[in-house]
């Protein structure tokens, strides 16, 4: 019984991770029509330089933060100026940046090889901190991934209803050239929301490298965690894409618990499959940004 | 002889309700004109009745048959065809193909060999055959207007649904194009138009159904409807909001 | 004879020629790696070939090449090694099961209304990592340990292994060729091409769109898991990570593109061309880098070249059969390589090149030089990606 309440919170905590892998595909998804499939190897890549840099100069981990998304969120303004110059439109998008991140994925490879890579405790006091309420661990750089997923998704929230911004995005989301006919720069909009969509990949891609051992493959496998939470979040709705990944970070937790760690992406797929199956009309509703 | 019966039907889109309660019936033969400012429900009345949405509540009889529930390609087949305000052909055919595909999966299922002829016809009744195979993208507005109604007759229908065809038309291609419609419904087919322009709708029209607000305000002969008080009330409105730009 | 009856013979007198491969090989004992290049450009025509069925005709994109590829091994791998079926009765079971996973996908993804396009492509690329999934935690499949699929017993008929393994490829190949060359120019690829175009408009015209997406998702699964059933004697040691990778919906999606999405020919001649450039690049030793070519690859064509090279190698054909021929003719004379392959491949290499440049270059190009010309380019107006009566 305290194993299952285990998996449940750790499945809870799990889920603001993969939300915050999700939220820079789903924000791109849905504000910019772009699928942005690189996404999965911008946050092992942050990762992986979190790692480097750690290891090199023997830094603590949590400090890359400040590197690597500012770093990242250049990378997105840079991307983003790329697809508009290239003309990309949806189906398009998928073909590349599926090649982006083929490419991404092989530099992983050929530059820190297929070897599992990790921080280690000697530089990385985090990864073995916990804390305990009632028998049950709180793993620290998952609970800190969670808190921050829950500030993010808070905060695009506020952002979307509040600022002026936020609005500017719904528009250019909703009708680019009427946007554009009432003033907004819909470029400078998308060039900022897919360099803000990429920062938060390079920071969960932080999260990754203090809470568990990288390799390159490790990308692909997030794939049948990520969309699944994407789809069923809502596309450009943070707080959505938290809830579903809580829901989805649960049932791998308890599906875990329960039939070993290789049930997870089974049953996630499951209830990407009973969702769509009850809900033909759409999970994407009016929650969603456009 | 009624061909469409239309009962209480409604349509919401979240909070907005787009369609509220429209009952409204079509003659056989006739050339019914559905006017409404903006908003009111015409285009979405076209898409409800074409199939492109399920309806929330109501009933669409079409020629004896419930077509509630019925997806849309069924109902193409049961002889309903609509053409869109902003014209979509299939970008990658030419016009010819465009006919032609529309032909093989019309009312009767034909195969491509009798495809390719046959669309002959409908690019000749509409003045097309000059630019049949040149990429689409290469037709004017008003040839890609005249490629919608083609590829919409190509599917032989009995109901056509004409979704503003005159938009953003100049006056002499307004009047080919009332000039086709007048064709349209010589060889038996009815008519059910969306439009603006006034002056085309009163004079092609056997009846008209005011819409506003997603409500049948008004219905009757054109001259009768055009001076009905509520009516110019809900379009003196519009005049007024068009003027303001 | 109507020219589709013309075409069909060809196929058959190509595959009868072609079949005939192996004892040529035997007789004028040129080396046996030449069968096995020919037979690896077999299995990734047929995989190219039956994805472009679905996303190439329909426009409904599919990352699930894996998947439905891995259902056809492991069905094999399970019900032969394991179970001791005959390999000819567990072949057909192997393409079917994979059609009933794509139908099955189908069936969940089409219904929905919205964003029906995306969520099938992303729930593609989820499928493979769950069938991995299923397969590793399963031991009636795999259970982790793999599956060894050498030494299993063929059918007398077909010769000797190399040869089978040929003659089986060429089999499913051609099958998948032909398949797609029919569907092209029916009512069914019409109807296909109108839902890629504008679905919702080819609904409201009578097209049976639900109908038609399961057919070209089914055709797609069902030849991908046969070439899987037999490509699982080639694999001789099947795992889940060798059979769910990446690599499968990855060079799929590069030969297609490459060669042209819009008609049957495209992948054909994107499969011979990868195949032909990896099979180079790898004896050269540059197999790790064989991945970032291939991405990058893959972003350059995805948008330089809009309709692939075959159109344009119609287009442009003289100069497609100077450069390509010319090419070759020089590197062979000059006996520049060692093998007769690189001596293809740079010939390749140079008329995808020439192909690569855009039609506006071209265009200017072809007026410096030319005078008076034989009316050898046609213009781009003309759709020459419709064959027809």
């Amino acid at each position: 019984m305290e194993l299952l309440a285990q998996g449940i919170v750790s499945g809870i905590l799990a889920g603001g991770l993969y939300a915050l892998m999700s939220i820079g595909i789903s924000l791109s998804w849905g504000a910019l029509k772009i699928i942005n499939l690189a996404h999965f190897a911008f946050v092992l890549f942050s990762a992986y330089i979190v790692y480097q840099l750690t290891v090199s100069f023997e830094i603590d981990p949590l400090l890359m933060v400040l590197v690597v998304v500012p770093l990242f969120f250049l990378v997105g303004v840079l991307v983003q100026m790329f697809f508009h110059l290239a003309k990309v439109d949806e189906f398009k998008s998928l073909i590349v940046t599926f090649g982006l991140f083929i490419i991404l994925q092989s530099l992983m490879q050929t530059i820190w090889s297929a070897d599992f890579r990790r921080i280690g405790p000697a530089l990385n006091t985090y990864e073995t901190e916990s804390f305990f309420i009632g028998g049950i661990a709180f793993q620290l750089p998952q609970l800190a991934a969670f808190i921050v997923a829950l500030l993010i998704a808070g905060g695009m929230w506020l952002i979307f209803t509040r600022t002026y911004f936020g609005k500017a995005v719904r528009a250019v989301a909703q009708d680019p050239a009427m946007a554009r006919a009432f003033g907004i720069d819909s470029r400078r909009v998308a060039v900022i929301l897919s360099g803000l969509a990429t920062a938060f990949s390079a920071l969960a891609g932080v999260f990754i490298a203090i809470g568990q051992s990288m390799f390159p493959e490790l990308a692909v496998a997030w794939f049948g965690i990520v969309f699944p939470i994407v789809i069923l979040g809502g596309l450009g709705n943070s707080l959505g894409t938290l809830v579903a990944g809580v829901i989805i970070g649960v049932a791998a937790g308890i599906s875990s618990v329960l039939w070993g760690p290789l049930s997870a992406p089974l049953v996630t797929f499951l209830i990407l499959i009973v969702a769509l199956l009850f809900r033909p009309e759409g999970l994407i509703t009016k929650r969603s940004i456009a | 002889m009624t061909i469409l019966e239309v009962t209480s039907i409604g349509k919401r889109f979240g909070g907005v309700v787009a369609v509220d309660d429209v009952t409204l019936s079509v003659e056989q033969g006739e050339v019914l004109g559905l006017v409404g400012p903006n908003g009111s429900g015409k285009s979405t009345l076209i898409n409800l009745l074409s199939g492109f949405y399920p309806a929330d509540k109501g009933r669409v009889v079409f020629d004896g048959t419930d077509v509630g529930e019925l997806t849309a390609h069924r109902i193409a087949a049961l002889g309903i065809a609509r053409t869109f305000q902003i014209p979509r052909p299939f970008h990658t055919m030419t016009p010819r193909e465009n006919i032609a595909v529309s032909y093989m999966f019309g009312r009767s299922p034909h195969n491509l060999v009798e495809a390719r002829s046959a669309a002959e016809e409908w690019l000749s009744f509409t003045g097309l055959e000059g630019v049949a195979d040149v990429g689409v993208d290469q037709l004017t507005l008003h040839q890609l207007k005249f490629l919608e109604l083609a590829r919409a007759l190509a599917t032989h229908p009995t109901l056509l649904l004409l979704d503003e065809v005159l938009a953003g038309l100049n006056p002499t291609e307004i009047n080919q194009s009332m000039e086709m419609i007048r064709r349209i419904n010589d060889r038996g087919i009815t008519l059910v138009i969306v439009e603006h322009v006034i002056r085309a709708i009163t004079a092609l029209s056997s009846r008209i159904v005011v819409l506003d607000q997603g409500r049948v305000v008004a219905t009757g002969k054109p001259r009768e409807v055009m001076s009905d008080p509520a009516v110019v009330a809900a379009y003196l409105g519009t005049k007024r909001r068009h003027a303001a730009g | 004879m109507t020219s589709r009856a013309r075409t069909l013979v060809g196929f058959a007198v190509v595959a009868v020629a072609l079949a005939f491969a192996p004892n040529i090989q035997e007789a004028f004992e040129f080396p046996r790696f030449y069968l096995i290049f020919l037979f690896t450009m077999y299995f990734w025509i047929s995989q190219a070939s039956s994805w472009n069925i679905l996303t190439g005709y329909s426009g409904y994109f599919s990352f699930g090449q894996g998947a439905f590829y891995g259902v056809g091994v492991y069905t094999v791998g399970v019900l032969v090694v394991k179970q001791g079926w005959s390999f000819m009765a567990a072949l057909p079971v192997a393409g079917l099961l994979a059609g009933l996973t794509g139908l099955f996908l189908g069936l969940v993804v089409f219904r929905v209304r919205r964003l029906t396009g995306e969520i099938f492509a992303l729930t593609t690329l989820a499928i493979a990592f769950v069938l991995a999934s299923l397969a590793r935690l399963s031991t009636f499949i795999d259970g982790g340990t793999g599956i060894f699929t050498t030494g299993t017993p063929l059918p007398e008929y077909l010769g000797e292994f190399t040869t089978a393994a040929y003659r089986l490829t060429l089999a499913v190949a051609l099958i998948t060729v032909v398949v797609a060359y029919l569907i092209h120019d029916s009512r069914l690829g019409w109807g296909l091409f109108a839902i890629r175009d504008d679905e919702p408009v080819a609904e409201g015209l009578g097209v049976p769109t639900f109908r038609y997406k399961m057919v070209a998702l089914g055709a797609n699964a069902l030849l991908a898991g046969l070439m899987g059933g037999v490509w699982a004697l080639q694999l001789g040691f099947v795992t889940v990570d060798e059979v769910f990778n990446i690599r499968v919906p990855l060079f799929v999606i590069l030969m297609s593109v490459l060669g042209g999405m819009q008609h049957w020919m495209g992948p054909v001649i994107g499969a011979v061309i990868i195949t032909t450039l990896t099979d180079r690049l790898n004896s050269a030793g540059l197999a790790d880098v064989n991945q970032i070519i291939i991405g990058g690859m893959l972003v350059v064509l995805a948008l330089a070249v809009r309709e692939g090279v075959y159109v344009r190698m119609r287009r442009r054909w003289l100069t497609t059969a100077i450069t390509f021929f010319g090419v070759l003719g020089l590197t062979t004379v000059l006996d520049l390589n060692d093998s007769l392959i690189s001596d293809f491949a740079y010939a390749m290499v140079a008329t995808v090149v020439v192909m690569l440049v855009p039609d506006r270059v071209w265009a200017l190009l072809r007026d410096v030089f030319r005078r008076s010309e034989p009316v050898e380019e046609q213009t781009e107006a003309e759709d020459l990606t419709r064959t027809g009566p």
